[in-house]
Parts: structure tokens; sequence; C-alpha cells
């Protein structure tokens, strides 16, 4: 079996989409507090939701980038 | 035996119930659903022994579903708007078990309370689908006593994150109807509320027998327990006579206590 190395460049690429994801998802659950006149408090408490929903987003999109380069790699070998 | 009264999930509904946590009650509705034919078998010896041994179905020996069955409900109420109803109308029939018994196969009456307040229940052993409850209705929530539960007429909302998820997701995979309905049934809000009690495993009716043994050591027993005896007896034989006399029945005076 061959031994998988991720390259320190490529974690801290992969670092950088999450906390991006994150920061967006946080947003979204501030902008959802002034919409729905929910507590403040709920910044903090609901955090797991946002680190959850992040996850799922990176998940979501890592698939989509995994078929890209699927496609990527069958274009380049015809 | 009222065995209710014993129960820690009763007790401490009641206790929350006159803290007015329910906010006024305005309605309680109870029900009593089985579906067989409540007798017990006779020796094919001894035909006779028939009412003897299923005296539950007979006038001479019982009032059916309102003495073994609503009497329980009735003390529940009464336990609960601590005090008796004034007055009782009510139905019944035996349009299932035509069996050759003399008590109603089912039962539906209403008991009004000095405050206005209505009792409103019924009974019946040929459809067990809804089984028994005691639902307690208020103003600012719901009781339901036999399976423990509370709920607020304000359940809590979710998080506003989960609230924004969920809009955006009928947005997107909600029909959008072209012609809005003028009316939209109110049907019953899902919403599975909470426990009234954790001490829902314990066993009332082993409760209450331990209690009985204690009262007859110390010699005594609460006069509340006579009373709320007295009067659910006493309802129930009234509930009867309102569905013989097809008339509303108030209490006569000679039954004052």
């Amino acid at each position: 079996m061959r031994d998988i190395t991720v390259k320190g460049k490529t974690l801290k690429r992969e670092l950088l989409l999450f906390f991006f994801l994150f920061v967006i998802v946080f947003c979204f659950n501030v902008y959802a507090i002034v919409d729905y006149k929910a507590p403040w408090t709920e910044i903090i408490s609901e955090l797991h939701y946002v680190l959850l929903i992040s996850f799922t987003v990176y998940l979501i999109i890592g698939i989509i980038r995994l078929i890209v380069l699927a496609i990527k790699t069958l274009l380049n070998k015809t | 035996m009222h065995q209710r009264m014993f129960s820690p999930v009763y007790l401490e509904a009641v206790e929350r119930l006159h803290n007015g946590e329910l906010g006024e009650i305005t309605q309680i509705r109870a029900y009593w659903h089985r579906n067989n034919n409540w007798r017990r078998p006779v020796p094919e010896k001894k035909p006779d022994l028939d009412r003897k041994i299923n005296w539950r179905l007979y006038e001479e020996y019982s009032a059916g579903l309102l003495t073994e069955l609503a009497s329980h409900q009735i003390q529940v109420a009464n336990w609960i708007k601590k005090s008796a109803p004034v007055s009782v109308m009510g139905t019944g029939s035996i349009n299932y078990w035509k069996d050759g018994r003399e008590v109603y196969d089912n039962v539906a009456c209403i008991f009004s309370y000095p405050d206005g307040m209505q009792l409103v229940y019924d009974s019946m052993i040929s459809n067990k689908h809804y089984g028994l409850e005691e639902q307690i209705l208020g103003s600012k929530g719901t009781m339901e006593l036999e399976v423990n539960k509370y709920y607020s007429e304000y359940p809590p909302t979710p998080p506003a994150i989960l609230q924004l998820i969920n809009d955006i997701e009928k947005d997107i995979f909600d029909v959008i109807p072209i012609g809005g309905a003028s009316w939209v049934p109110e049907t019953a809000i899902e919403y599975k509320g909470e426990f009234i009690s954790d001490n829902y495993r314990m066993d009332e009716t082993k409760l209450q027998l331990e209690a009985f043994v204690k009262y007859i050591r110390v010699g005594k027993a609460p006069e509340e327990l006579t009373k709320e005896g007295y009067h659910s007896s006493l309802w129930s034989l009234l509930a009867e006579e309102a569905i013989k006399t097809g008339k509303k029945i108030t209490l006569p005076d000679k039954y004052i206590i």
C-alpha cells in the first residue's frame, strides 16, 4: 500500500477554504439572528450548527472538486 | 380505587396546574376506549353464574363504563378543579355488543363545573385506537396526563439559523400554489411537547397499596381521599341517571357534603 502524503501547502489551502466557509456561514447566522429577531446569544450558543453547516458545505464542495478533477484527468488522457 | 392520586406524574401535574402553569383551565377532555366484550369466561356447567362473574355488565351490580372507567377520570377532573361538577348531561347505548348485557357499551357525557368549565367525556368498547387519556386544556398550554406530556401554547422557536435554512428549503422545494386557498385547515400543531415528570416508571397501584397499608397502621386515612371517592362515584351514578332520563341532572341537596 502506498502512503498518502499531504503537502504543507495543500493542507494550508484546505484549512483556508474551510475557514473561509466558516466565516460565510457565521455571517449567515448573524443575518438569520437579525432577520428572525432572535437573541444575540445565538452567535455563541449555535456555533455547533455553524461548524456543522460549514463542514457539510466543505464536503459538498470537496465532492464537486473531485468530480471536476476526475473529468480533467479523463480529458488529459484522451 | 383511584390510584392516579398516588402517581408521581399526576401529583406533579396537579401541583403545576394548581400553580397556574396552564393559565386558566378552560376544558378537560377525557376518554377511555377499549375493544373487547368485557366478558369473563363462565363455566359451561354453571351458566347461571354469568351475572355474578360478569357483574360489570348488569345494572343490578354496575353502571358499566361509567362506574368502572369514567369514575377514575371524573376523579382526576375534580382533583384538578378542586371541585365537583354542578351538572351532567349525557347519552349512551348498546350499539355493538348486543349480547344480553344491560349496561351501555358506549357513553358520552358533559359535566359542568361551577366556573363554567366543561369536562367532555366519552367511553366505548368497540374501538381502542385512541386508548385512554385526560387532556387538560388551558389558556397557556395542554397536558396529557396518561402519556406524561405537556405542550405549551407557545412552543420554543428553533435557532434562527435553522429557521433560515428551513425557509430556504421551503422556497426551493415547496409547490407554489397558483390560486391561493381561502381557508387552511386548522389541524393539530406538530409539536412533540415535554415530559411532565421524570418519575413515570413508578407503579401507581403499588404506591397506592403501600399508602393503604400505612393508613391502616396509623389508623387514619386523609379525609380528602374519601371526598374524592365520594364525588367521583356520585357523579358516575348521576351521569347514568342523566343518560337514562335524557335530562340535565344537578346534584340533589341530600347528597351535598
